[in-house]
């Protein structure tokens, strides 16, 4: 059995809004990535718990932006996948995919007991 | 925006990011302010100030609004501090998990909840009032000139029940040196005839040093006087102001 370390369901989340902003992913914009795109929400209170978490696990890195005058000069901490977490979200998605093949979606109605 | 407006923002804005960690309060905070003017341009200003507090309240469940400890200086009392706002994180937590579980159970079950909540203020309510009786019998000084230097005098028999004094001995602890003046006063409930109507009034009969001891003051007219006590004198009285009216 494969006991390596997986992504739980919103680390997952952040990571694949992670890969879609590519060089642009800060807190706030990976925030807005994933309300628009599943419609849930999420504070930045999560998503910053969930960032400094992966990066102590190496999963994560961060370089520093410049000083932007619409956030009061205040600057903006970019993060990228490290080839660890890389290899984290593969062996995640590769679960998912295993799991889903043979689930048609829309999936059957299925009538409450 | 206006500058109130904006100087209200940076006052509240200042006092999270004072309780931020230092490593990521520049980020978080430019994020919050950053996000907060893109949804007041494209959703207005009262969705992007519900946004705002849904932040706030989301820092707090996560446990990010410490007190800045990572900011302050290190050494013996530095670590207290830090050791103390690391409880501090843990119970903003505990505190928001808790009461999100309370509200959920008391909406779960309205008809026990509203019982418990009646009889919370039923028993507050009672509480408030031996409470406001205690402060104002007890505790509250008596509305006098100088109430720590009045002392009310009695007689008590061998079974402990009280009794008044008599004139003799008023007098003669008139002669005593230690009291400055000595009142004494005897009540009764009279009726109060004018025209048809009649009232229940309570009557004391004094002596001309009771109101002059307890160091108030006429409205209208004289008190009493050592004259009006001496046997024989014109009857004098003193109504009060709520029997006046």
């Amino acid at each position: 059995m494969n006991d390596e370390p997986r992504l739980s369901d919103f680390e997952l989340l952040l990571v694949l809004a992670l890969v879609r902003l590519g060089s642009d992913a800060y807190g706030a914009a990976l925030a807005r990535e994933i309300e628009d795109r599943t419609q849930r929400q999420v504070s930045l209170g999560a998503i910053y718990k969930t960032l400094e978490r992966m990066a102590a696990k190496d999963y994560l890195s961060s370089e520093v932006g410049s000083p932007l005058s619409e956030r009061g000069g205040r600057r903006r901490k970019y993060y990228q996948l490290t080839a660890a977490g890389q290899a984290t979200l593969e062996r995640s998605l590769r679960d998912i995919d295993a799991l889903r093949q043979g689930v048609e979606r829309p999936l059957p109605h299925r009538s409450s007991p | 925006m206006k500058p109130r407006r904006r100087r209200l923002r940076e006052r509240w804005i200042g006092a999270i990011e004072r309780r931020l960690p230092a490593s990521l309060r520049e980020f978080l905070i430019g994020d919050l302010l950053e996000e907060m003017d893109r949804r007041r341009n494209e959703q207005g200003v009262w969705r992007s100030r519900w946004w705002a507090f849904r932040q706030v309240l989301g820092l707090v469940r996560h446990g990010w609004l410490s007190g800045g400890a990572s900011a302050r200086p290190s050494g013996r009392r530095g670590g207290e501090t830090k050791d103390r706002m690391a409880t501090l994180t843990q119970l903003g937590p505990a505190i928001y998990r808790d009461l999100r579980f309370g509200s959920r159970r008391l909406l779960r079950a309205p008809v026990p909840s509203l019982v418990i909540v009646a009889t919370l203020a039923v028993g507050i309510g009672l509480n408030s009032l031996v409470f406001m009786l205690a402060d104002s019998v007890l505790f509250r000084p008596l509305p006098y000139e100088d109430p720590g230097r009045l002392v009310n005098l009695v007689n008590v028999d061998d079974r402990g029940a009280w009794y008044g004094s008599s004139e003799p001995e008023v007098l003669e602890l008139e002669e005593l040196p230690v009291f400055e003046s000595v009142g004494a006063l005897t009540e009764a409930a009279y009726v109060l005839e004018s025209g048809e109507r009649t009232r229940r009034v309570i009557v004391a009969r004094a002596n001309a040093a009771l109101l002059p001891s307890l160091g108030v003051q006429p409205l209208y007219g004289r008190f009493p006087d050592r004259g009006d006590d001496a046997p024989g004198a014109e009857p004098v009285a003193v109504v009060s102001h709520g029997f006046w009216r």
